[in-house]
Formats: structure tokens, sequence, C-alpha cells
């Protein structure tokens, strides 16, 4: 790593204005799927809390169901599912994809407006469910 | 080449096989949950309780939070690498994430066997 330094003369440009750069619709299903991970990791200690105090004992069952049913609470199990099922949707287009099939740009970019359009119908379902 | 020391598994192939497994079997894992919730319109805590209790359940839910640690891990790691290049910043950020994300599971199996 030292002598790669040494090798270059100066650095190469970087433009991190993000919007000055056109993203076609594969990056932005991918840098969502980065995204969604991310959150999803945020909200992991939460989800243990809820499991655990599911688990403890009928009170807290009880308790638990009644926090979750607060406005608060829907809105960010909104955020977790919606998160969730798109970071799901994006895995499978992977998986696919790992086994050759899809993989052609065309293809590439049916399956990003697919995935995005799916969790947005969802999201909207489970938003009306929720409330 | 030099082996990635913060990697999980230190080969690209192999992580990116765990990546792939663990997220299969968390999506089997949760497709049963799923249709345990759909299959039963009110659950009770007894309910909730003995589902937990039956071996396989417990076994295949550690195994789920197992794999779950292993799969969150690769796709932070990558994250993490992509824009932390100071590396005493990215270690410090690799290794909390690391023991959180050890932490949740020791948790799970608490949970698990607390029934």
């Amino acid at each position: 790593m030292v002598t790669e330094r040494r090798l270059i003369r100066k650095p190469r440009p970087v433009n991190l204005q993000l919007f000055t750069i056109r993203f076609p619709v594969t990056a932005i299903t991918s840098i969502l799927h980065r995204i969604s991970g991310v959150v999803l990791f945020l909200f992991l200690p939460f989800l243990l809390w809820v499991f655990a105090r599911s688990l403890t004992s009928p009170d807290s069952f009880a308790a638990i169901q009644d926090t979750l049913t607060s406005p608060v609470s829907k809105f960010f199990i909104w955020i977790f599912f919606t998160g969730f099922i798109y970071h799901l949707l994006a895995g499978i287009r992977h998986l696919v994809q790992d086994v050759g099939y899809g993989e052609s740009l065309a293809a590439g970019r049916k399956s990003s407006w697919l995935i995005i359009v799916l969790t947005a119908v969802i999201a909207v379902i489970v938003g009306v469910w929720l409330w | 080449m030099v082996k990635s020391a913060t990697s999980l598994t230190g080969s690209g192939v192999r992580d990116w096989l765990i990546q792939r497994t663990s997220a299969i079997f968390m999506t089997l894992y949760i497709i049963v949950l799923a249709i345990y919730f759909a299959t039963h319109p009110a659950i009770s805590f007894y309910d909730w309780q003995s589902l937990f209790a039956n071996p396989f359940m417990r076994i295949a839910t550690v195994l789920f939070w197992l794999l779950l640690l292993l799969h969150t891990w690769l796709g932070l790691w990558t994250v993490v690498t992509d824009y932390l290049k100071n590396t005493r910043l990215r270690l410090l950020v690799l290794a909390v994430i690391a023991l959180v994300l050890f932490a949740c599971f020791i948790w799970s199996i608490e949970i698990l066997w607390g029934i």
C-alpha cells in the first residue's frame, strides 16, 4: 500500500457532489439496498427487545402489544417493514442474477423498476393495514 | 495477495457464499413465521411461548439470529471498508459493530433458553 502511494504522481480527481451526477435506476436500487441494510441493522437491538418482552410473561406480552399499537410505534414499524421488504426484494434480484438470469442491462433496468414499484405498492398496503 | 484481517472468512468467495446461504435460510424462516401469523389471527402469550418452546423452532430461531449476525457483518463490513479509509477510525467502527452483533446473538440465546 505504501509503495502504491509513491508511484502515484498526484491523486485522481474526486467528485463527491452527488447532485451533479446522473444515476441510472440500477444505481438507485443498489444504493437503496445498502441503505436499507444499514437501517435494518439499526433496528436490530430494538427488534430483539420486542422479542424478549413478548416471551417474558403474559404481562410483558400485553404491554408490548400496547406499545406496538401506539402511533409512534406504527410509524417505525412501517419504516422497518418497507426497508425490510425492499432489502429482501433487491436481495432476491441479486440471487436471481447470481444464477445467471436477468444479467443484461435491459433486464437489470426492468428488474430495478420492478422492485421499486413492488416495494412502493407493499409500503402503501402495509401503511393502510397499520392505520 | 493480502488477506483482510477483518472480513468474515478472509476469502471473498466464502463470504459471498455465506451471504447468500444465510439470506436464503432467513427468508425461509420468515416465510414460515409469516404463515404462522397468517394462520393464527389472535395469538395469546401461551400460543407464542409454546411456539418458541418447540425444540425445532427454538433451534431454527437461534440459527436465524446466528445467520443474521453473519449476514449483517458481511454487509456492514462492505459498507464500512468502502467509506472509511482512515485505518484507526475504520477499525474502531468495525470493532464496535462486531461487539454489538455478538452481544445481540448472545442475547438471542438468552431469550430463547429463558423460556
